[in-house]
């Protein structure tokens, strides 16, 4: 019998969805909580700020569990190696976008931390900065959505 | 005045009189001396007056340049740079001769011909405010050797009139009106013991007269 | 090659940001100029955290060591926060050279040693005057060692004090470009040639208003200089306004025309040296695009030693009573 069915490249569809958006996540989050532990130390006030431009990079970690979710939803038992090929295509542009969007707005938020830090009443468009990586993320998630639907 | 304790004799009195004359003399010469100092110490104290607002004014100069390299750099730099100076300089000291006083001169050269070697600092951290301040001063320097020479002297002068002034005002306030009371009482003294002299012979004349002659004055 | 690891300096470059806003800027110069008296400018030290607190901050001469607490302050939390210590140790250096300097004046003149040892190196001074007095070399660098050396040997022949600053200077800045070249990083490359070239022409145009021959200013030129020596060669009997034509087209062409126009006004006879300082502070601003790096924490550097040089100035102004104009004309640019 055959190894590699449908539904082994469906999940793996899923786990790249998820994996490699969390990981770049994983990465932005954390440049962007060295700095602000950074700033943090000279200036405790900013906690709330900093805190908020720190979890912007973490967004794409949740639309490659959503994508992981639906593909998983999607698996049947006796889908063809096509199917499969399909749920696994659905799952790259958030995996891959996710990845290089999430690393990217980590280091936007992270200057942002570092704008706030100089002037405290550039938050708005320090998050504003961060959000346009976010459009590419949320652009992504929805081909993913489209592909699998 | 105080009449010296002398024997009123006639050779004392020659002796007193030569003395009056040598005092006389040698208050003249004293007080000629005094007036001549008196001029020099004038011109000294002048030319040291005009020196020293001259140096005064550099001198305000020099402290402002100091200032501003000590602004310009921090102390520790300045005090590195100047820590150990590059140019020798030798000052000799010789005496001159004025009115008997004796005034130092002092002269100076340096050991090195090249100008720019009054300054003994590297230049990549020392500032240029620095270079001016110490110009400055070392074209001070002069000035302040000659200000120091005519300050002294002056000093030494003004120490000289004072003593020949005192010594002019014993003359002539002390010694003199003394030795010419001492031989006024001399004088009278003698005049009186002549008159005493006469009395007594006319009164032994007197009597020899009467002895001989039983002549009697009645 | 030192490879700088960026991502090692992102807390450090967060850290640093945060401090920047704390740095001494315009309003608080004018505010210490506008103080009617020195005890009044102090007071805007105190408030802006200098030194490392405590109460011998008083009385209006303590400022000196206000700033020299402030400036061992910045090295020890740069330190702290760089990962590879070499960078910082390099600007550090200055400093030892700057002791052994002290120490072999010292030592040549037959003096005591003056309480001004610097304790910003990367040597201790007292460890550093053990080591000159034993001859202890096995903590200089080879650089530092053979500088010593030479320093004796010439002094020996010569006698001229002089040669221990010449000397030294150059090996100093010898060392830095070594230090700094090792890195790799193009911004702490800039910053030794741009350090290497301004010296140069700082120290070329006052050899030139004090009349020195070529001989002597040969002596003063430290090499690995972006102007070459022939620039300076042919310049060595003409006046610096040659000069600044000469070198108009390089990026210093600018500031040392502005400044020598400066000292010609007679309005402030250090304006070469402070254009040229602008100049410097101007190409660091560049850090500020940096969000992590190495650059940040070297233009904070920077920044403090501008900062406290301007600090300096009003002080020594106030004290001595010089007027404000004066003193604005000469201070620095600053990096915020």
């Amino acid at each position: 019998m055959n190894i590699i069915d449908g539904q082994l490249i469906a999940l793996l569809g899923a786990a790249i969805a998820f994996f490699v958006a969390g990981i770049g996540s994983s990465r932005g989050v954390g440049l962007a909580g060295q700095v602000g532990a950074g700033v943090l130390t000279e200036d405790p006030s900013k906690f709330g700020a900093v805190m908020l431009l720190e979890a912007l990079p973490s967004t794409q970690a949740i639309y490659g569990f959503v994508i992981a979710f639906l593909i998983i939803g999607n698996i049947d038992p006796a889908m063809s190696v096509t199917q499969g090929l399909h749920l696994l295509a659905a799952g790259l542009p958030i995996g891959i976008v996710g990845f290089i969007s999430a690393i990217y707005q980590g280091k936007v938020a992270a200057s942002g931390i570092q704008l706030i830090a100089k002037q405290p009443g550039s938050l708005g468009s320090a998050i504003t900065l961060a959000l346009m990586v976010e459009m590419f993320a949320i652009l992504a998630l929805i081909v993913s959505i489209l592909m699998i639907g | 005045m105080a009449r010296m304790n002398v024997n009123p004799t006639r050779m004392v009195l020659t002796g007193l009189k030569k003395r009056l004359r040598t005092a006389r003399r040698g208050h003249k010469l004293l007080k000629d001396k005094r007036d001549e100092l008196m001029k020099r110490f004038l011109e000294v104290v002048r030319e040291n007056k005009t020196l020293r607002e001259e140096a005064e004014e550099k001198l305000q100069l020099v402290h402002s340049r100091f200032v501003m390299a000590r602004a310009e750099m921090n102390t520790e730099l300045l005090e590195e740079a100047l820590m150990f100076p590059k140019q020798k300089v030798e000052l000799s000291a010789s005496t001159k001769n004025i009115m008997s006083v004796d005034v130092p001169v002092l002269e100076f050269h340096t050991e090195s011909d090249d100008a720019g070697d009054i300054y003994p600092y590297g230049f990549a951290n020392t500032s240029s405010e620095l270079d001016v301040a110490i110009a400055t001063l070392s074209e001070l320097t002069p000035t302040l050797l000659k200000l120091a020479e005519l300050e002294k002297s002056a000093q030494l002068m003004a120490d000289e009139i004072e003593k020949t002034r005192r010594r002019v005002n014993a003359l002539e306030y002390v010694l003199i009106p003394n030795l010419e009371e001492t031989i006024k009482y001399i004088v009278m003294k003698l005049d009186e013991n002549e008159r005493g002299n006469l009395t007594r012979l006319m009164k032994v004349k007197d009597m020899m007269l009467e002895q001989a002659h039983h002549y009697e004055y009645k | 090659m030192l490879r700088i690891n960026e991502g090692d300096y992102s807390y450090a470059s967060g850290l640093i940001r945060a401090k920047e806003p704390k740095l001494l800027g315009n309003s608080h110069f004018a505010r210490m100029l506008d103080s009617p008296a020195a005890e009044d400018a102090i007071k805007v030290l105190t408030e802006a955290d200098y030194g490392f607190g405590g109460g011998n901050a008083s009385g209006i001469f303590a400022f000196e060591r206000l700033l020299a607490d402030e400036m061992k302050k910045c090295f020890e939390l740069l330190l702290e926060l760089a990962p590879k210590a070499e960078v910082i140790k390099a600007f550090q250096r200055r400093y030892d050279y700057f002791n052994v300097k002290v120490l072999l004046k010292a030592e040549f003149a037959g003096i005591e040693i003056p309480p001004i040892l610097a304790d910003t190196g990367t040597i201790a001074g007292d460890d550093m005057k053990r080591m000159i007095r034993e001859r202890d070399y096995s903590e200089f660098t080879e650089l530092m060692t053979g500088a010593v050396n030479e320093v004796y040997d010439v002094f020996a022949r010569t006698k001229d004090p002089q040669a221990v600053d010449l000397i030294l200077d150059k090996a100093f800045y010898r060392q830095l470009t070594a230090d700094l070249k090792a890195i790799d990083s193009p911004f702490l490359w800039n910053i030794a040639e741009m350090l290497t070239d301004m010296t140069n022409i700082k120290m070329f145009v006052r050899a030139r208003s004090l009349n020195k021959s070529w001989d002597f200013i040969k002596k003063l030129l430290l090499e690995d200089g972006t102007i070459s020596e022939e620039v300076y060669f042919k310049n060595s009997d003409k006046s610096v306004e040659d000069f600044a034509e000469d070198i108009r087209k390089s990026k210093y062409g600018e500031a040392v025309k502005k400044g020598l126009e400066l000292v010609r006004s007679g309005k402030n006879s250090s304006g070469l040296e402070k254009m040229l300082d602008d100049l410097f502070i101007g190409s660091i601003r560049s850090a500020k695009l940096v969000t992590i790096g190495v650059e940040p924490l070297i233009a904070y550097l920077f920044a403090k030693e501008a900062e406290i040089r301007n600090v300096r100035m009003i002080m020594t102004g106030k004290i001595n009573g010089l007027p404000a104009d004066m003193i604005r004309e000469r201070l620095r640019e600053v990096y915020v």
